[in-house]
């Protein structure tokens, strides 16, 4: 069957180059830069390659604190707190590689057997990955928060409290570090940090905030927030280049935080820079166009919705929650989680699969998470991310379910969710009727 | 909310927009394109070395792969980011000799060298071997791995001029010692542009069964690199330098032996997913994260844009550049009566001149690392590294020759430097 026409695009979908074929409802896995800031960007690339030592020597500092200086404010923070790493994940595993060597510990030292380190299922799979090499190598214990991936069934859908209950009520004291997400990644909740780390800062736990989807999706203020380390991409929500990520650190800790790779800056600060600075942004040559156009990206977005941020923020939301709906009504699946969670993203459970067809279905080629994917991009060109709860993930009912996470971006429209929300009830039909007959299909190469 | 159309509005430029230099040399008939270098008109660019220039036509390349990035991410990154990288590893492997699947691309030599001293589990006592000649970042991350660790640094030392080849060899032999649990040196040494005797040092550390690390990261596109013969470890290299490819783009080589003990510093959503057709090796390293991997991923068509400038391809780039250098480094050295840092057959694309010592009185540098450097390129537009190195040769001058270079601009770097040293000696 022939794709249905795609839904028209908005006008301000005319900044970006999306694939004219697609529906794109992922904004939030990799973000989409704008033509404007890529042109930015461009020139920087276009001045680093007329000269590239004097850009290195000369134009790479006054370029970066331009850029640190609006992020900074962006971000309700002082340009000193923050420094350049490539992407959210390098930014955790700088944080939880510092800590591990003592930096903020009590005392100083190492984390070692005895400690725990507190993170959820709903923490980014790069980020617990590092936590869980960290806990191998120094004997210290990974524990999950029960943060349930939704409601049991037909109990209300999950709260902030709820949620603030389940972080701190897995808290001891042995909890050394905690890590939370501004914004879950496979969940889109956004987690009642307000609440939860004053309660945390109390009880003494050092708080990593995994700000990966965070800037440009809801308010940040590092100066309320008070994390002891921060860290966000740009490259998602702000819509910068890819690459261009930051870490900020507690002003304390900041002398002892040390990056991932030492490069020549680590002995002698040129110009009395901060060490934090030349550590973190100069890591051998690379391209730092990205981390010099996010902050184009923070005045040039206003610039292109002829509104402020609040008010991008705001449309994408609401946009959000009626997609959420729209799909919800339509799959008869109740929201897992309340309103007051939701911030450009929201994620929804598919209905049940029979236990009888799970092996299969999960058993289908797929060049993503789940075969579901595919159809949904092949057939009916909609990219949007579907993936599968396994093993240990906590709530037994939710166990070989399947979610799917939408995102709403400017260039979004409701009727782009409403065919999202047809096509999935088409693919389901058809993984229950169709392909019960038959062997799986294989896969179609992309085009190009 | 309302939303605007696309104003196209004109962004204040950090420059201004000037006429593009043409090609340097006429390629061969039939090159669908020559090599187009987008250095400032006007600059004499001597220092290629630093930092490399990436020929328009790469550029362009990497424009295309970057818009496939930001058309659809999810497709680019999940679905072709790995075929992507396996055409840069082939053609990469191809060039360096060795099997692609022990290739992984990473951002430069600096995050090749580090991503190796931090896997390697060191215990107190044991001993790293280095020359003094090693660059800073290196050295930078091993004084942080020995505090971890316990390690010991031994640096063998390679006093200036060097007289032959087989003194490195025999500095960092007596060096080693049989706690010494690797070698780490320079394919080309960084500051004096001196190529090291690589196969030498290999064969050493093999016959000693020591692991051994080469940091060849001016090396790829400089001179040959023959990884099935040099036979280390590990070998870490940048390919933005003399492989002319955008900024940000590297490989380590890790023998497979080792692959399994060596992971990104940072590792990603996927490390925990192994899987049956692909080694981990390669799916840890290719993805650590989103980020723009696009500089890596047209390795390729640096290669061939740049083989295709010249009939004899790389050999006869190699030796171009290296006849060129050699010329106006001889240039320089008689006009201003100056020593190399080295034989010449220990040069290839880079020399380095040896400079009297900084007077003393002389200004602080501004800019760069020396005052002369600063008035090199503020006064005369030339563009050419002169830096602090042992303190019994003060000074180092290194000169670097591609493709965009010509005689003329040694012969214009002759007479300046002339008349710029007697200014120093007179003031």
């Amino acid at each position: 069957m022939p794709p249905l026409p795609r839904p028209p695009r908005p006008p301000a979908a005319a900044h970006w180059r999306l694939d004219p074929r697609t529906i794109y409802l992922n904004h939030g896995s990799f973000g989409a830069c704008p033509a404007a800031v890529l042109e930015r960007q461009a020139d920087y690339r276009e001045l680093m390659e007329r000269d590239g030592v004097r850009f290195f020597c000369e134009h790479m500092n006054p370029l970066l604190d331009a850029s640190r200086a609006a992020l900074a404010e962006f971000l309700g923070a002082a340009p000193a707190d923050l420094a350049f790493v490539p992407n959210a994940t390098a930014g955790v595993a700088t944080a939880i590689e510092n800590i591990a060597r003592g930096v903020g510990m009590p005392g100083g030292r190492p984390l070692g057997p005895g400690d725990e380190l507190l993170v959820s299922p709903h923490e980014y799979p790069a980020c617990r990955n590092q936590f869980r090499a960290v806990a191998r190598r120094t004997g210290c214990e990974v524990v999950e928060a029960d943060i349930p991936l939704g409601p049991a069934p037909g109990e209300p859908p999950v709260t902030a409290d709820w949620i603030a209950a389940a972080v701190l009520g897995a808290v001891t004291e042995r909890t050394r570090v905690a890590l939370l997400s501004a914004i879950t990644s496979p969940t889109a909740i956004v987690m009642p940090l307000d609440r939860i780390l004053p309660a945390l800062r109390e009880r003494g736990v050092l708080t990593i905030v995994d700000g990966a989807h965070a800037p440009g999706a809801i308010p940040v203020d590092l100066g309320a927030m008070r994390p002891d380390i921060f860290t966000a991409n740009c490259h998602k929500w702000l819509c910068g280049p890819k690459s261009a990520a930051v870490l900020a650190v507690r002003e304390d800790l900041r002398p002892h935080v040390r990056p991932l790779v030492l490069s020549n800056g680590a002995e002698a600060p040129p110009g009395g820079r901060p060490k934090f600075w030349s550590e973190f942004d100069y890591v051998g040559t690379s391209d730092l166009t990205p981390a010099m156009a996010a902050g184009d990206a923070v005045r040039l977005l206003p610039e292109i919705a002829a509104a402020p941020w609040e008010a991008i923020r705001s449309h994408n939301r609401d946009l959000a929650r009626r997609a959420r709906d729209i799909l919800s009504a339509a799959l008869a699946v109740p929201p897992p989680y309340t309103d007051a969670l939701l911030g450009p993203m929201a994620m929804l459970p598919l209905p049940e699969i029979p236990a009888a067809d799970r092996a299969r279905l999960a058993a289908r080629p797929t060049r993503y998470a789940d075969a579901l994917q595919d159809a949904l991009l092949d057939r009916h060109g909609i990219q949007v991310p579907v993936w599968r709860a396994v093993g240990a993930a906590p709530g037994a009912s939710f166990d070989g379910r399947r979610f799917v996470r939408i995102s709403a971006q400017l260039y979004n429209t409701e009727a782009e969710y409403h065919a999202l929300a047809a096509a999935l009830l088409e693919e389901l039909e058809r993984e229950r009727i169709r392909e019960r007959a038959g062997p799986p299909g294989v896969a179609r190469p992309i085009p190009s | 909310m309302p939303m605007a159309e696309p104003t196209h509005a004109v962004l204040p430029r950090p420059h201004t927009a000037e006429s593009r230099p043409a090609a340097v040399i006429a390629p061969p008939e039939g090159v669908a394109e020559p090599a187009v270098w987008p250095i400032e008109p006007g600059l004499t660019l001597l220092n290629h070395g630093s930092y490399g220039v990436c020929p328009e036509y790469v550029v362009r390349r990497q424009a295309e792969l970057r818009a496939r990035m930001n058309a659809d991410a999810p497709r680019f990154f999940k679905v072709e980011l790995e075929r992507l990288a396996d055409r840069a590893r082939a053609s990469l492997a191809a060039f360096v000799n060795c099997p692609a699947r022990d290739l992984a691309l990473v951002h430069n030599g600096t995050f090749a060298v580090s991503t190796i001293l931090r896997a390697i589990p060191f215990r107190p006592g044991d001993e790293i071997v280095i020359t003094d000649h090693e660059y800073a970042a290196t050295t930078n991350e091993l004084a942080r791995v020995c505090e971890q660790t316990g390690a010991v640094l031994r640096t063998a030392r390679v006093p200036l001029p060097l007289a032959e080849p087989g003194v490195v060899t025999r500095a960092v032999a007596g060096a080693m010692s049989e706690r010494t649990r690797l070698v780490l040196v320079s394919h080309v040494a960084s500051a004096a542009g001196l190529v090291f005797p690589a196969q030498e040092i290999c064969d050493l550390a093999n016959e000693r069964g020591v692991d051994v690390l080469i940091d060849g990261a001016h090396a790829p596109g400089q001179l040959p690199i023959d990884i099935a013969a040099l036979r280390p470890t590990y070998y870490a290299a940048s390919c933005h330098k003399w492989l002319n490819t955008p900024k940000g783009s590297g490989f380590l080589y890790v023998r497979p032996d080792r692959q399994a003990m060596v992971q990104p510093l940072a590792l990603s959503c996927r490390v925990h997913e192994k899987r049956e057709d692909r080694a981990a090796f390669l799916c840890d390293f290719d993805y650590v994260g989103t980020g723009d991997y696009t500089a890596n991923l047209v390795i390729p068509d640096a290669i061939d844009h740049l083989a295709a400038q010249v009939p004899g391809g790389w050999p006869e780039i190699y030796e171009r550049n290296r006849r060129l250098v050699a010329e106006g480094a001889r240039l320089v050295r008689d006009r201003c009566g100056l020593e190399p840092a080295g034989p010449p057959e220990m040069f290839a694309s880079m020399q380095g001149v040896l400079m009297p010592p900084l007077p003393a009185g002389a200004p602080e540098p501004r800019r760069y690392d020396d005052p002369l450097w600063d008035r090199l390129r503020g006064e005369h537009a030339i563009q050419v590294p002169v830096w602090p190195f042992s303190p019994a040769r003060a000074r180092i001058m290194r000169l670097s020759a591609n493709l965009h270079n010509s005689i003329e601009q040694f012969e214009r770097l002759a007479g300046v430097l002339h008349a710029e040293l007697a200014r120093e000696r007179a003031a």
